[in-house]
C-alpha cells in the first residue's frame, strides 16, 4: 500500500493560476520521501491539499489508502502534519497548546493526554520548556514544538512541510535525527524541502516539483542513474577537441573554463561550437601544428600554469573512455586532464528544477 | 465525550485570555457606576436623566423605587453598545483569530473536523455572551439592592407584583438579552470565517450593529425597522407588563432565531468550502 497517492491532482487558483499540475505522486510505506522543489513549486499547496486545508480542483489525493479531503476526520488523526512553519497560541505555554491541539482530537484517550504530551516534549527535548509561554520560545523550540504536536499519538505517516526553515545549523542536525528515529519507528516521513542537501541526507525516495509539475519521482538511486556520466577534457586546444568529441557522435559538447579559472559566461547554454572568445588564437585548422608545441607560439599565448587551458566535455554515453583518450592524442591533441565523471545529485536537481529564482509565473 | 473536551478546551481558551476577563471585568463596572451615579444624582422619584433608549427612560422613574430596576436600566443602556462590543470582540476573534495566528490549519489536520470546530466556536461565544449579560444582571441586581429600597415590583404597566414574581421576570429579561447576544454571535461567527485579521471581523460585527441601530432610529425607514438585527434587543420591556405581551417577544425570539440561522448556515457554507490559506 502506498502511504500517499495522488492521481492527477490539481489546483488552479481563482486567479486562474495554475499552482499544481496533475502530479501523480506514489509515496512507499516506510519510506522517508523528500519532496522537493524550489520555493513557489507547489509543494506546499500540494501538502495542504493532501491534508484537506484546500480542496483540488481536480483529481484525487489519497492518505494511507482513504481519499481526502472527504475522509479528512477519519484518517487525519493517523497523521502527524507540519505545515508552513509552527503555530501556536502565543500566550499559551507549550504544553497548554499541545493541550489544547489533543483535545481538538475526538479519537485521542483524555486520560492519556497528559503522559503522551510530556512523552512527545520529551522527545523534542522541550519538557524543560513545557511551563514556558510560546511566545518566549526561540525559532528552534517553536519549530521543535511543532514537531512534539504531530508526535502526540503514534503516526503511520508524518508530512513535514520545511521543518528546518529558518533553523540554524545545530537546529537544522536536531531536526534531522528527529526525522531519521521517526523513520527508525517505521512511520513514513514525507519532507518537503527545497535544499537538496536536507532531502539527500535522510532520504530514500524523492519527488521534485518545477512549476507545478512533478518533474521526477524515484527513489534515490534512480535518481542518480538519470544523470549521464560526462567525459571532461582539459586542453589548450579546445576546437579540436570538440571536433574530436563530436566525430565519435557523443553529444551535448560544451567547452568552459576550467573550474580553477573564472568561469565563461553561460558557456553552458551556448551551442557546442566554442565561441571565439574562448579559444586562444590558435593557426587555422588544416595547418595546425603539433601539439604541444609551444616553441611556435607567442610566449603570451603558451601554456603557463593554466594560461589558454579549457574543458571540453560531452556526454559519454556508450562509448568507452579509453577509446576516446587514444583518439584526441591521435588528432594530435595535447590533453592535460581527462576525467570521467557523474553529476553529482545537485546538478541533477538543478537541472530539473532549472536554475534558481525560476519560481514559475 | 469528544465535543465536551474540545468545547472545554475553547472555554478555557475564551476565558482564560486576559483581554476577555478585562472585558467581563468592564461589562461588570458599568451597573455599578450606573447605580451610583443615579443614587447621587436622584434622590427624588421624578429625577435622574441619565439617558438611555425610550425604553430605558421608563426603567429610571421605578428605579427610586425598587432597586431591582437598576438591572433592566443596565441592560437597555449595555445594549445598545457595550454588550454587543463585548460579543463582537469575541465572536469576531473566534476563526478569524485561529487563522491569524495560523492555528486553525493545525486544529483542521489534527482533525477537528471543520462543521465540529464551527459549532464549537459558536458554543463558546454564546456562552461568552450569556454570562456577560449574566454578570450585568448580577451587577446590577447586587448595587440596586444595596443603594435602592427593595421590596414588591410595580411593572410598567402599574400592576404591582412579588418580589419573587418580579426577580422571575428578570431571568426571563437576561435570558431574552442573552438570545439576542446568541443572534449577534451567529453575526460575528459568519464574519470571522470571511478573514484572518480578527481586528476587521470585530470592526465590520460593530458596523453593523451600529448601521442596524442607525437606520432603526430613521422614522421614513420604519417599515425596514423589523427586518433589521437590533431591533427586538429592547422588547425584553415586554416582560415587565401584566400581561405579558407575548405576541412581541415571540416575534423578538423568531428574529434572533431567523439571524442565528441564517448567518450560522453562512459561516457553515463558506467555512466548509473554502480553502485555509492562512
Amino acid at each position: 500500500m502506498t502511504a500517499i497517492s495522488t492521481s492527477g491532482l490539481t489546483k488552479r487558483f481563482r486567479g486562474g493560476q495554475l499552482a499544481v499540475d496533475h502530479i501523480d505522486l506514489a509515496v512507499p510505506e516506510g519510506s522517508v520521501y523528500g519532496f522537493l522543489g524550489p520555493n513557489g513549486s507547489g509543494k506546499t499547496t500540494t501538502i495542504r491539499m493532501l491534508l484537506g486545508l484546500a480542496f483540488p480542483t481536480g483529481g484525487s489525493a489519497a492518505l494511507l489508502g482513504v481519499g481526502m479531503p472527504d475522509g479528512a476526520t477519519q484518517v487525519l488523526h493517523r497523521v502527524g502534519s507540519l505545515v508552513e512553519g509552527p503555530a501556536f497560541y502565543p500566550f499559551l505555554t507549550g504544553l497548554d497548546n499541545l493541550a489544547r491541539y489533543d483535545a481538538a482530537d475526538r479519537t485521542a484517550d483524555p486520560k492519556t493526554a497528559r503522559t503522551r504530551i510530556d512523552t512527545a516534549l520529551d522527545r523534542v527535548g522541550l519538557l524543560s520548556a513545557a511551563k514556558k509561554r510560546y511566545r518566549h520560545y526561540s525559532l528552534g523550540m517553536k519549530q521543535r514544538l511543532a514537531i512534539a504536536a504531530g508526535l502526540l499519538r503514534p503516526r503511520e505517516l508524518i508530512i513535514l512541510d520545511e521543518p528546518t526553515n529558518g533553523l540554524d545549523p545545530q537546529g537544522t542536525r536536531e531536526v534531522r535525527a528527529l526525522i531519521r528515529q521517526i523513520a527508525a519507528d517505521g512511520t513514513t516521513v514525507f519532507v518537503s524541502s527545497h535544499l537538496l542537501a536536507e532531502v539527500e541526507q535522510i532520504c530514500t525516495h524523492v519527488g521534485v516539483m518545477r512549476s507545478g509539475r512533478l518533474v521526477f519521482q524515484g527513489s534515490l538511486p534512480e535518481l542518480r542513474r538519470t544523470g549521464a556520466a560526462r567525459v571532461t577534457v582539459q586542453t589548450a586546444d579546445s576546437e579540436a577537441a570538440v571536433k574530436v568529441l563530436t566525430a565519435l557522435g557523443l553529444p551535448d559538447t560544451r567547452v568552459s573554463a576550467p573550474a580553477d579559472q573564472p568561469p565563461v559566461p553561460s558557456a553552458a547554454d551556448q551551442p557546442p561550437v566554442p565561441s571565439a572568445a574562448d579559444q586562444p588564437p590558435v593557426p587555422p585548422a588544416a595547418d595546425r601544428p603539433p601539439v604541444p608545441a609551444p616553441a611556435d607560439q607567442p610566449p603570451a599565448l603558451g601554456p603557463g600554469p593554466g594560461q589558454g587551458i579549457a574543458e571540453v566535455s560531452a556526454v559519454l554515453g556508450e562509448a568507452a573512455p579509453e577509446r576516446i583518450c587514444a583518439e584526441l592524442v591521435q588528432a594530435g591533441i595535447g590533453v592535460r586532464g581527462f576525467a570521467v565523471t557523474s553529476p553529482s545529485l545537485e546538478d541533477l536537481f538543478v537541472g530539473l528544477t532549472g536554475e534558481g529564482f525560476d519560481v514559475g509565473a | 465525550m469528544s465535543v465536551p473536551r474540545f468545547f472545554a478546551s475553547e472555554l478555557r481558551l475564551v476565558f482564560g485570555r486576559r483581554r476577555n476577563l478585562l472585558l467581563l471585568a468592564v461589562t461588570a463596572v458599568f451597573p455599578l457606576v450606573i447605580g451610583i451615579a443615579l443614587r447621587l444624582a436622584a434622590p427624588h422619584p421624578q429625577g435622574g436623566q441619565g439617558g438611555g433608549s425610550g425604553s430605558g427612560a421608563a426603567f429610571f422613574n421605578q428605579l427610586a423605587g425598587n432597586g431591582v430596576f437598576l438591572t433592566f436600566i443596565a441592560l437597555s443602556s449595555l445594549l445598545i453598545l457595550v454588550l454587543p462590543v463585548v460579543v463582537a470582540v469575541v465572536a469576531g476573534d473566534s476563526v478569524a483569530g485561529e487563522a491569524g495566528y495560523g492555528t486553525l490549519r493545525y486544529l483542521l489536520a489534527v482533525p477537528a473536523g471543520r462543521t465540529r470546530l464551527l459549532a464549537v466556536k459558536f458554543g463558546a461565544i454564546v456562552t461568552f455572551g450569556l454570562c456577560a449579560t449574566f454578570i450585568v444582571s448580577a451587577v446590577a441586581l447586587v448595587t440596586g439592592a444595596a443603594l435602592f429600597p427593595v421590596g414588591p415590583v410595580t411593572l410598567l404597566s402599574g400592576t404591582t407584583v412579588s418580589l419573587p414574581d418580579g426577580l422571575l421576570r428578570l431571568l426571563f429579561v437576561t435570558l431574552y438579552v442573552a438570545a439576542a447576544m446568541a443572534a449577534l454571535s451567529a453575526i460575528g461567527l459568519a464574519v470571522s470565517t470571511m478573514t484572518e485579521h480578527a481586528i476587521g471581523a470585530i470592526a465590520t460585527v460593530m458596523i453593523l450593529v451600529v448601521a442596524s441601530e442607525v437606520v432603526d432610529n430613521v422614522p421614513q425607514l420604519a417599515a425596514a425597522g423589523p427586518y433589521l438585527p437590533t431591533h427586538w434587543w429592547l422588547s425584553f420591556d415586554s416582560l415587565l407588563r401584566v400581561p405579558v405581551d407575548t405576541s412581541t417577544l415571540l416575534r423578538g425570539l423568531l428574529s434572533f432565531a431567523v439571524y442565528a440561522l441564517l448567518f450560522g448556515s453562512f459561516a457553515w457554507a463558506r467555512f466548509t468550502s473554502a480553502d485555509v490559506t492562512s
